[in-house]
């Protein structure tokens, strides 16, 4: 069942923004320059987060991709004397515990230039590039996505797989939970993007720390990788067929898995998600568990004009059949979306469907958009739900 | 009266010394050596069981040095281990087993929620008429302790099954095993049983038979079941070795990361004391401050009374392996209260008066 996700209460500030207290203020650059030393940018005052750009500019500019919001914000340029630097402002509410990516936008006459904020250190990393990353009040980054001195580290193992189905060799790369014995045996999730999870969303780090803190049962954790990743992932029967008839056999021989659908789990965010949704879905009674995150879930209730582009063609016909006829395609599915992704209409709408088969659906929010961090940071709730682990049976 | 170390004889006038169980709270700063140095045992030669450790239950450094060294480790975890590589068979039939209390384990658990959150939501309602409103929370209280009272039940006989059809008791390995711990046992003056994993040191405990290695029954008119157990030698458990060696083994985290968790039974212990509940590290794990959670679990614990045992927390059990007098214990009502023994029945028809001791009623 899906719950109402708990948020920190709205933040609060008293007294006049920092930005206010400093056009009141006769400036120079040297009053400018302490100003902004003793701040970090975007200064975040309660809900009221102020993003500031200096320099000498045409016009300056916010860039963000918080849906139904205006994404092209507009600085104002401070008042500052003839040969002192300019400043330039904008004040953008927040609620609580937000995360926002964004970016800084320069014209200079014709020439427009985005990149990441120079005067904040905070960048997201993804395989498109990085972003200058917001902390709204009361967003703090999880512990448990960074290295815990005591979590014993588990080890990630290279595997080849040659594919029939593919038509290529696959890589993935297998991770064994600190203290794996071959004599016991473990539930197996296998992860889409897998390299991607590993590198922007410290995935290895996270288990480490789960496995160690026993939120999340010892696991056997297979990170794919796509070839053509717009051909592979929506809804492909190669794919599907690869991962329950080529890998999902190659792995039980090899490794001591749990042979139950009950211990599998599929999971993947974006196409990764449609690609676990559609490979349960050709293989009913394989893949007992999905992890489901910012899924590209796109459909269209009326006709087959979705706005989404040729990639997501093949989506939209899949979603489309599956809302005409749902079905159980896993017993229990975790799915996870930010407010400020697009996708969060979609998949907000597939919850009661999937909760209509019979699944048990637990579905969680976040204040973030369609990013890796997000789903970084989505992980622990996920996983220990997934595959919970002995924390109940442990009393040291 | 003599320390227990020493085993006075007649502590209930059967003639059994007086030795006592001791529980502890959590070891995380260990203060065994203080306790063993008060309860007279200081260089008594000591049986340790780790087994909850699982693969680390040779890590017991720490244990050694606050017993003197003058310890031995039953290693039942390994011992365990080599049963399941001399008896294929065996290990397989138990892995069965296991899988078959996972899933019953899974599918209580739902129902219990279920019948949790009903709870929840009935008292939360207004009441427009108290008698009826109170009555609905005692009729869904019934119902989450007949889930379960029939919970136990079954895992009882799913246990009784595997050990009718597959007779560890009759292998080789396991008689084997058996008789070099009870050997190891009787060589020792005093038994410690750490925590860690209660469901992999129950495990060990069973197949080992540690019951009748650690007590004696001894008659109790007192009891339902007529016999109380008298441990043969002073016993020290915390955490998870205190649940196991009680008569019934509640599971409790309510700091769950999706949602709050729900107390549920896991099977009975090894029956050593008698009318508790182990609680190890309840103010971490327990969300005291919720009064409607706490009365609750208080409430299903019953007859038996919830004992926390929380950092520095150290109870020595009566001679029958009761609570004493005295001891901070969690009173129906979910609050933090001192334990008050039930006024003793006449002995003759009457102990139907005394809840802790209706016959049938624990089992029921």
């Amino acid at each position: 069942m899906s719950q109402q996700t708990a948020y920190p209460l709205p933040p609060r500030h008293k007294g006049k923004l920092a930005i206010n207290a400093l056009r009141a203020r006769r400036l120079d650059d040297q009053v400018i320059e302490r100003f902004l030393a003793e701040r970090e940018v975007p200064i975040v005052e309660g809900p009221k987060c102020t993003f500031l750009y200096r320099g000498h500019a045409d016009g300056v500019a916010v860039r963000h991709r918080i849906v139904n919001q205006p994404q092209h914000v507009p600085m104002k340029r401070l008042e500052v004397p003839e040969g002192t630097t300019p400043l330039w402002y904008v004040t953008i509410e927040l609620p609580a515990a937000s995360r926002v990516e964004y970016q800084i936008e320069v014209r200079q006459g014709e020439a427009v230039e985005t990149f990441n904020d120079p005067l904040n250190p905070y960048v997201a990393h993804s395989p498109v590039g990085s972003s200058s990353v917001c902390q709204a009040a009361g967003y703090q980054t999880p512990e448990w996505v960074v290295p815990q001195p005591d979590a014993r580290p588990g080890e990630l193992v290279d595997l080849t797989v040659q594919s029939t189905a593919l038509r290529r060799a696959t890589h993935p790369r297998v991770y064994l939970p600190a203290r794996f014995r071959r004599s016991s045996r473990y539930p197996l999730l296998v992860v889409h993007d897998g390299d991607d999870y590993l590198d922007y969303a410290a995935m290895r780090t996270v288990l480490d720390n789960l496995i160690h803190d026993l939120d999340m049962a010892e696991t056997v954790v297979v990170f794919t990788n796509p070839g053509d990743r717009l051909r592979e992932y929506p809804n492909s029967a190669p794919h599907a067929r690869h991962l329950t008839t080529e890998l999902l056999p190659a792995l039980e021989e090899q490794l001591p898995l749990i042979r139950r659908s009950d211990a599998r789990c599929l999971m993947g965010a974006s196409f990764g998600a449609v690609a676990s949704l559609s490979t349960a879905a050709r293989n009913p009674g394989v893949w007992g568990n999905l992890f489901l995150q910012s899924g590209s879930f796109v459909f269209t209730d009326i006709g087959s004009d979705h706005g989404g582009g040729p990639a997501f063609d093949p989506v939209v016909t899949f979603m489309n059949r599956y809302r005409e006829r749902p079905r159980r395609v896993a017993e229990r599915m975790f799915i996870t979306c930010g407010v400020y992704e697009p996708l969060i209409v979609p998949n907000r709408s597939m919850v009661p469907v999937f909760e209509s088969t019979g699944a048990r659906v637990q579905y969680v929010e976040s204040r973030d958009g369609h990013s890796w961090e997000n789903w970084r940071d989505r992980l622990r709730d996920g996983l220990s739900w997934i595959f919970p682990g002995p924390q109940k049976l442990v009393y040291e | 009266m003599s320390m227990p170390a020493e085993g006075s004889t007649d502590g209930d006038g059967h003639g059994a010394p007086d030795h006592r169980i001791t529980l502890l709270g959590p070891q995380r700063e260990p203060v065994v050596d203080e306790v063993m140095r008060s309860l007279g045992l200081e260089g008594a030669r000591v049986a340790t069981i780790t087994a909850g450790w699982r693969d680390r239950e040779r890590d017991d450094t720490v244990l050694v040095d606050q017993l003197g060294g003058r310890c031995v480790n039953l290693h039942l975890w390994q011992r365990m281990q080599q049963i399941w590589e001399e008896d294929p068979e065996l290990e397989r039939a138990d892995r069965r087993r296991r899988q078959v209390l996972t899933e019953m384990q899974e599918l209580y658990l739902i129902g219990l929620q279920k019948a949790v959150e009903a709870c929840t939501r009935i008292r939360g309602h207004q009441p427009r008429d108290a008698r009826v409103h109170r009555m609905a929370v005692e009729d869904v209280l019934e119902i989450i302790r007949e889930l379960d009272e029939r919970h136990v039940q079954r895992v009882g006989e799913v246990n009784e099954e595997f050990f009718a059809t597959h007779e560890p008791q009759h292998r080789d390995p396991v008689v084997r095993g058996r008789h070099e711990v009870g050997h190891l046992v009787g060589e020792c003056e005093a038994v410690v049983i750490a925590g860690g994993h209660v469901g992999v040191l129950l495990g060990t405990l069973h197949m080992f038979d540690l019951a009748p290695v650690l007590a004696t029954a001894v008659p109790d008119p007192r009891d339902p079941r007529g016999v109380h157990a008298r441990v043969d030698r002073p016993v020290l458990a915390w955490g998870a070795g205190a649940m196991a060696i009680t008569e019934r083994v509640v599971l409790f985290y309510d700091d769950s990361v999706v949602a709050p968790g729900v107390a549920e039974v896991l099977m009975d212990g090894l029956g050593l004391t008698r009318g508790l509940v182990a609680l190890p590290s309840a103010t971490d794990r327990l969300d005291i401050k919720d009064p409607d959670r706490m009365r609750t679990l208080t409430h299903r614990c019953q007859p038996r009374v919830a004992l926390p045992l929380d950092p520095g927390d150290r109870v020595t059990l009566t001679a029958d392996g009761r609570v004493p007098e005295g001891t901070r214990v969690f009173g129906p009502d979910g609050t933090v209260t001192r334990y008050a023994a039930p006024v003793a029945a006449p002995s003759t028809a009457a102990t139907s008066a005394d809840p802790s001791t209706t016959p049938g009623e624990e089992d029921a």
